[in-house]
């Protein structure tokens, strides 16, 4: 009784979780197009020369313009989701092992 | 271990914004011509801004320094030094071949006075705009 309803528990935070990756990733995208991100990270294809030399600048200004909500928000929906994932193919075989033996 | 390098990272980056933010606000006036002595209760629950380089269009120019338009609508100004380089495509450029509207991304360090110095300055190809 306890693990079926650990079973469900689980399946709804696994489904919860993964529609919850939509709307962080989105967030994430978003972050990235509008902060300039990418504009400031290709400095490093164009002009590499000078941002070898002044490297710590140029790694401060990506740390600060990194969409860390959105980041924080994909790595809990990703390791709900892999938790989640990791409990269901445990223990769904021990239930239904355990159904099979009640009948 | 990697948290703690991760929570210290994280530690050094804020503390490099408000400190930005902090003098930015505080020169405000004489970098802009706001209200003198900064503004009243300081960022309060603003966004902090970034201290160490900036994405943004130019919206004026003197001789040695730049005020950049960047993320929130945020100006800034840049100071160029003898040893910036500015770059546009594969050219070096000077100062006085950028013009207003210009995107620019800039890598520098932050001063006391909530300006940038520039050590790279790269024009970036304008956008076309679709109808």
């Amino acid at each position: 009784m306890v693990l079926r309803r650990k079973i469900t528990g689980f399946s709804i935070a696994l489904a919860v979780s993964f529609l919850g990756l939509v709307p962080a990733i989105k967030m994430v995208y978003a972050g990235f197009a509008g902060s300039g991100f990418v504009q400031l990270f290709s400095l490093a294809f164009s002009d590499t020369a000078i941002i070898l030399a002044s490297w710590q600048n140029f790694v401060l200004s990506l740390l600060e313009l990194l969409p860390i909500t959105g980041l924080l928000a994909i790595g809990v929906a990703l390791f709900t989701v892999l938790g989640s994932l990791k409990f269901l193919s445990n223990n769904l075989k021990k239930y239904e092992y355990r159904q099979n033996i009640s009948i | 271990m990697i948290i703690l390098l991760v929570f210290k990272t994280g530690m050094m980056v804020g503390f490099q914004k408000a400190n930005f933010s902090c003098h930015w606000s505080d020169n405000y006036h004489q970098n802009f011509g706001g209200p003198r002595g900064g503004f009243p209760g300081g960022f309060g629950d603003r966004d902090f801004i970034e201290a160490n380089g900036s994405v943004g269009q130019i919206i004026k120019i003197a001789t040695s320094t730049l005020v950049i338009r960047g993320r929130g609508n945020v100006e800034k100004v840049v100071l160029i030094k003898a040893d910036t380089v500015i770059n546009q495509l594969k050219e070096t450029i000077t100062i006085n071949e950028l013009k207003t509207d210009d995107m620019v991304v800039v890598i520098g360090e932050p001063n006391n006075d909530g300006q940038i110095e520039a050590k790279l300055i790269r024009v970036m190809p304008a956008i076309p705009r679709h109808k």
